[in-house]
């Protein structure tokens, strides 16, 4: 196995078991790793952001078209969107950085309403028609469900019936402006039940998808834990717990002492 | 005005079939991705920005600010030297580093490269790690406040105990009907009421679209002068 | 003081019951097969073999490290079943940055272990910010004129026939976050395809009402479904090793609770 395979297992596991110190208290290690951990990020987005979006969607092609634009060459070819059609990304762009400087900063809401303008006026037609209608069509029909046999067909419609009443019982519940008393009332707490169910499902759910999280870390540690990777993961655990223990023996001496009653 | 402006094409757009309007909609779309690019480094810069302005002042913490910087000077040089090496020192490309032939040469973030390797080896593991921690305070949680006082609460611990055991194979070891049931109480409750919550969403967000639109919301342009 | 402690020592004692639930499981192998695999998974199995030869399929996967345990085992068993039926592959994120390594992992891995060639057979999309799936209604070069690593799409033989979204005959979503509202509303919307979805389990039970409108086809929610799709693909991996400790510690878990409800009454009836 190549070194730097090792030396990122130990780097692995190392980082893993500091952010698990966290499961004892709040400590220097679990801090530390947290701001590697973004640190990291921002570096890596930084990164992403130029050499796959900013370079080849912007500069590149727009670098293109002025050599294009002089009379010389360029192989391959100009691509559909490699027009002067991208100033004007170019520009938004420019207004965008402007952030970084106090006294025009007010030039980047100019992008921002740009981008939140055509966003929303994009998403109206289209979320109404996917998450409204196409929602309300299977809620109202059809009303009665053919299964193959007429146990099926009862159940289904019977289904379709429930959640019907469901979805009404729950919408009932949310209107605030009608007094739930009387028939109102007895209508929202149904819904109340319907929602219970779907929260206890949910959180099942939730349990369940933790859960999985925390048992592919352990699969991977004791993965790091065998002779191959030198067994890193009990070597580094042990020097967590150690570190651990020096802090809280920091800690405690480093408390002012308590003064004695008179 | 932009804000107006824009959202007000985009709403009609929708409805014309002509190949202008598909055609504004392709390139108004591809402009989007750019500007969303640029708004990357935007975010990235304000974040240097606060945890400079930590350190600067010496503030409770700011050594942690100073290995927030570590992390971003290593991951920005992993990402960029091969680039640099490819650049002007193409001669020194295909050497081997700890074991690997030519890792100096894969820039940005193509998979093999050194900012792969930062990715994989230190961002991979805290950022999984950091999540599953919650899969141990949910088992503190579930015994401390996980409590059946009234109905309602009866109704959702069933609820959540049924679906925890269908998750599993166990489940229709116990009982054959258990898978059933939790698939009866997704499709029929469960559906009911989020789609109840779909519809509740939904036209909140129209109407905040809106108001994006009109004008009236302008918290997204942030505060300060005009 | 020594309520802290109390607190705190009932917390330490509930974390190393979970740990061992967690970690012995691991080491003890025995067997849990599912008695039954769920329609909503089935469903996707079903329409991955119901594709002919050579038909291009999307996996936009919208997961980091984060939501790797529940959604890289799903997708490595569903790339296998993809490579199997000789489908082209065409990976890409609208999710961010951080899918992009993790999706080129489990792709490549799989291609290497069957033989695909990059650019006939598979090929891997970079992230693009913004309504990109909009774009690719349109015009998919647009969207994507180069792969991840720069070189040219179009000419891609993987690329055969596709001019827009409409052509790719399925897409499935690995979905750790709200991608796959977008590939609703928009994708379906427009461009007609049909959607699946392999989600965290958080998110599962909020689209139910997308299968029963038929917008989605089918869904894997959860480490749970994604061991399903293992036994259906016939290749076990991490998913069904992941149900032994998962059973045991959704067990302690029940447990767990029923003594917080035994002691919660307890002290009800003697406080009476």
């Amino acid at each position: 196995m190549p070194a730097i395979e090792i030396i990122g297992v130990w780097i692995a596991a190392g980082l893993t078991l500091m952010m698990y110190s966290f499961l004892y208290k709040d400590n220097p290690l679990f801090k530390f790793g947290e701001h590697l951990y973004v640190g990291i990020t921002v570096g890596y987005a930084l990164c992403y952001a130029w050499f796959s979006i900013v370079w080849p969607d912007l500069v590149k092609p727009l670098y293109r078209v002025i050599v294009a634009t002089t009379g010389k060459s360029i192989e391959p070819p100009l691509e559909r969107y490699e027009t002067w059609w991208l100033v004007i990304p170019l520009f938004f762009s420019i207004l965008m950085l402007t952030r970084f400087l106090p006294r025009i900063s007010w030039l980047s809401r100019w992008s921002f309403a740009f981008i939140m303008g055509t966003g929303s006026g994009m998403s109206i037609p289209y979320v109404v028609s996917a998450s409204l209608f196409k929602q309300m069509e299977p809620t109202l029909r059809p009303f009665i469900i053919k299964g193959t046999t007429t146990t099926t067909t009862l159940v289904d419609t019977t289904s379709a019936l429930l959640i019907l009443i469901g979805v009404i019982a729950v919408l009932l519940y949310f209107f605030f402006s009608l007094e739930h008393k009387g028939v109102i009332g007895g209508v929202a707490r149904l819904g109340i039940f319907y929602m219970m169910v779907a929260f206890g499902a949910a959180f099942g759910y939730t349990i369940m998808a933790r859960e999985s999280l925390a048992i592919a870390r352990v699969q991977e540690l004791i993965k790091w834990s065998s002779r191959e990777y030198y067994y890193a993961t009990i070597i580094l655990l042990v020097l967590v717990a150690g570190l651990l223990a020096l802090f809280e023996v920091i800690r405690i001496s480093s408390r002012p002492p308590t003064s004695p009653k008179s | 005005m932009i804000a107006f402006v824009m959202g007000i094409l985009f709403i009609i757009q929708f409805f014309v079939p002509h190949q202008w309007s598909q055609d504004m909609l392709t390139w108004v779309t591809k402009w989007l991705s750019i500007i969303g690019g640029v708004t990357l480094l935007v975010g990235a810069g304000s974040l240097i920005h606060i945890h400079y302005a930590k350190i600067k002042r010496r503030v409770a913490g700011w050594g942690y600010s100073g290995v927030m910087f570590f992390g971003l000077i290593l991951s920005l040089s992993a990402g960029i030297t091969p680039a640099l090496i490819i650049l002007f020192a193409p001669a020194q490309g295909n050497q081997s580093f700890l074991g690997i032939e030519g890792i100096n040469t894969v820039p940005g973030v193509e998979p093999g490269g050194p900012l792969d390797w930062v990715f994989m080896k230190m961002f991979n593991p805290m950022s999984a790690t950091m999540f599953s921690i919650l899969g141990f305070f949910m088992a503190s949680a579930a015994f401390r406040a996980f409590r059946a006082r009234s109905l309602e609460a009866t109704l959702l611990l069933v609820a959540a105990v049924l679906i925890m055991l269908g998750q599993t194979p166990l489940g229709g070891m116990l009982w054959s009907g258990i898978p059933d049931i939790m698939a009866w109480l997704l499709a029929v409750p469960n559906t009911a009421a989020k789609r109840a919550i779909i519809f509740g969403v939904v036209l909140g967000s129209i109407a905040t679209s809106l108001r994006i639109i009109f004008g009236i919301e302008r918290s997204y342009l942030g505060g300060g002068k005009e | 003081m020594r309520d802290e402690f109390r607190y705190n020592l009932t917390r330490w004692i509930i974390f190393i019951l979970v740990a061992l639930a967690l970690s012995i499981p691991q080491f003890i192998k025995f067997g849990l097969p599912w008695s039954t695999t769920a329609r909503v998974v089935h469903n996707i199995y079903d329409k991955i073999e119901s594709l002919p030869e050579g038909s291009p399929v999307i996996i936009s996967s919208s997961f980091d490290p984060a939501s790797a345990g529940e959604l890289k085992p799903m997708e490595l068993a569903f790339v296998r079943q993809c490579f199997r039926k000789n489908l082209r592959v065409i990976g890409l994120t609208i999710w961010g940055v951080p899918a992009v390594p993790m999706m080129t992992d489990i792709i490549n891995q799989v291609a290497k272990e069957m033989g695909k060639q990059y650019g006939v057979d598979y090929v891997i999309l970079p992230f693009k910010p913004g309504p990109v799936y909009l774009t690719m209604c349109q015009d998919f070069y647009l969207a994507y004129p180069s792969d991840h690593k720069d070189e040219p799409t179009k000419p891609m033989p993987v690329f055969k026939g596709i001019r827009t979204l409409k052509d790719i005959k399925f897409l499935m979503d690995f979905a750790a976050g709200v991608t796959i509202d977008y590939w609703i509303t928009y994708g379906r919307e427009k461009a007609k395809i049909d959607l699946g979805l392999g989600c965290t389990a958080v998110m599962a039970t909020d689209y139910y009402p997308y299968l029963q409108s038929k917008q989605l086809l089918g869904l894997i929610g959860g480490l749970g479904a994604a061991s399903q799709y293992e036994a259906l693909v016939q290749k076990p991996g991490t998913a069904t090793e992941g149900m032994r400790p998962q059973t045991v510690v959704h067990l302690l878990i029940i447990a767990l609770i029923m003594v917080g409800n035994l002691i919660f009454i307890v002290t009800k009836s003697k406080r009476r």
